[in-house]
């Protein structure tokens, strides 16, 4: 009896050795994976030398986004969550929710309709309906630039960037 | 006793004894040092060629994963156009990321700081030099700002990420 004990102690230690072991293995390798820009951020489907975004082990950095229907959403608001509504589709292709954002940069163009000076309050109103609610409470880290957009010239109000990490 | 079990290696006459303090205390051995390399920290001096700033790191890496400082070209007089410039700053990042041991094909992400609106092709056509052709595109953003450094000649500027693989 005193023997099978041992016995049993003897594959559970095998076990944790070789459990442990794999564990490490596959921590200290960082999987990259990149993510092809989706039709909604390359229209046109051009060859672009870049990605939507990149997988870094557990992180996902995600590039510049603009909201795809700039045209109909002209004033900050309708942009941010134009802008977030798509990264959300771009997050859930990747099996991650807008709660798992923690990283994010905000930047405002100027705005025409208010002599250029970029509208942060409704940035903040469309933020607000993804960040911080009663479904989903949490909230990432910021900052919030003005800046001139590169795609000012085709009516963008505001450009986010942003981190996301696996649970 | 031993003459039943005259066999017994040194594994074995160890598990024999073993109590379950001892499993806990490997556990903790095999596992402790992953959280810990986990977050290896590393600072890598800012290079010469981007000049004495004495409170920042060229690059800080943090386990696997190494953040680079905002770079410029490093002959700002030479180069006074942004397409050069452009060149001029990924061929000084690519010789900082071979020293340590990376490639340009490590990066994951880039934001390009450009100082004005006419600044986008060029940029464009020397970021292709070096990404155009290599199959590890990065994240990327573009911004146009006003630089710090726009007043010693500067067009644009990068901070990037890259990845031991």
């Amino acid at each position: 009896m005193r023997r099978n004990g041992r016995g049993a102690m003897a594959t559970i230690a095998m076990m944790v050795l070789v459990s442990a072991s794999l564990v490490s293995r596959t921590a200290s390798a960082q999987h990259i994976k990149r993510i092809p820009l989706p039709p909604s951020q390359n229209p046109t489907n051009a060859d672009l030398p870049i990605a939507a975004a990149v997988w870094v082990g557990n992180t996902l950095y995600v590039s510049g986004w603009l909201d795809p229907d700039m045209k109909a959403d002209s004033d900050t608001k309708s942009q941010t969550a134009g802008i977030l509504k798509d990264i959300q589709k771009l997050l859930e292709s990747q099996k991650l929710t807008m709660g798992d954002v923690v990283n994010m940069h905000v930047y405002l163009g100027t705005n025409p309709a208010t002599d250029g000076k970029p509208d942060f309050s409704g940035m903040m109103a469309g933020y607000t309906q993804f960040f911080g609610t009663k479904d989903q409470p949490n909230k990432p880290s910021r900052t919030t630039l003005q800046v001139v957009l590169p795609a000012a010239a085709r009516g963008a109000l505001v450009e986010i960037d942003l981190v996301a990490a696996r649970p | 006793m031993w003459l039943v079990r005259p066999f017994l290696t040194p594994f074995e006459f160890y598990i024999d004894r073993m109590r379950p303090e001892h499993l806990l205390l490997v556990a903790v051995m095999l596992i402790g040092p992953l959280t810990a390399s986990a977050q290896a920290r590393k600072q890598v001096p800012l290079p010469q060629a981007q000049g004495i700033l004495p409170d920042v790191s060229g690059a800080v890496w943090a386990g696997n994963i190494l953040f680079v400082s905002g770079w410029l070209d490093p002959d700002l007089k030479t180069d006074t156009d942004v397409q050069s410039q452009t060149v001029g700053v990924f061929k000084d990042l690519k010789k900082f990321l071979e020293s340590e041991k990376l490639t340009l094909g490590d990066v994951v992400m880039i934001h390009a700081y450009i100082g004005s609106e006419a600044g986008y092709e060029g940029y464009r056509a020397g970021y292709a030099q070096f990404f155009g052709n290599q199959p590890n595109k990065p994240a990327h953003t573009t911004l146009q700002v006003v630089l710090p450094a726009a007043r010693r000649g500067a067009l644009l500027e990068i901070d990037l990420i890259a990845v031991r693989p």
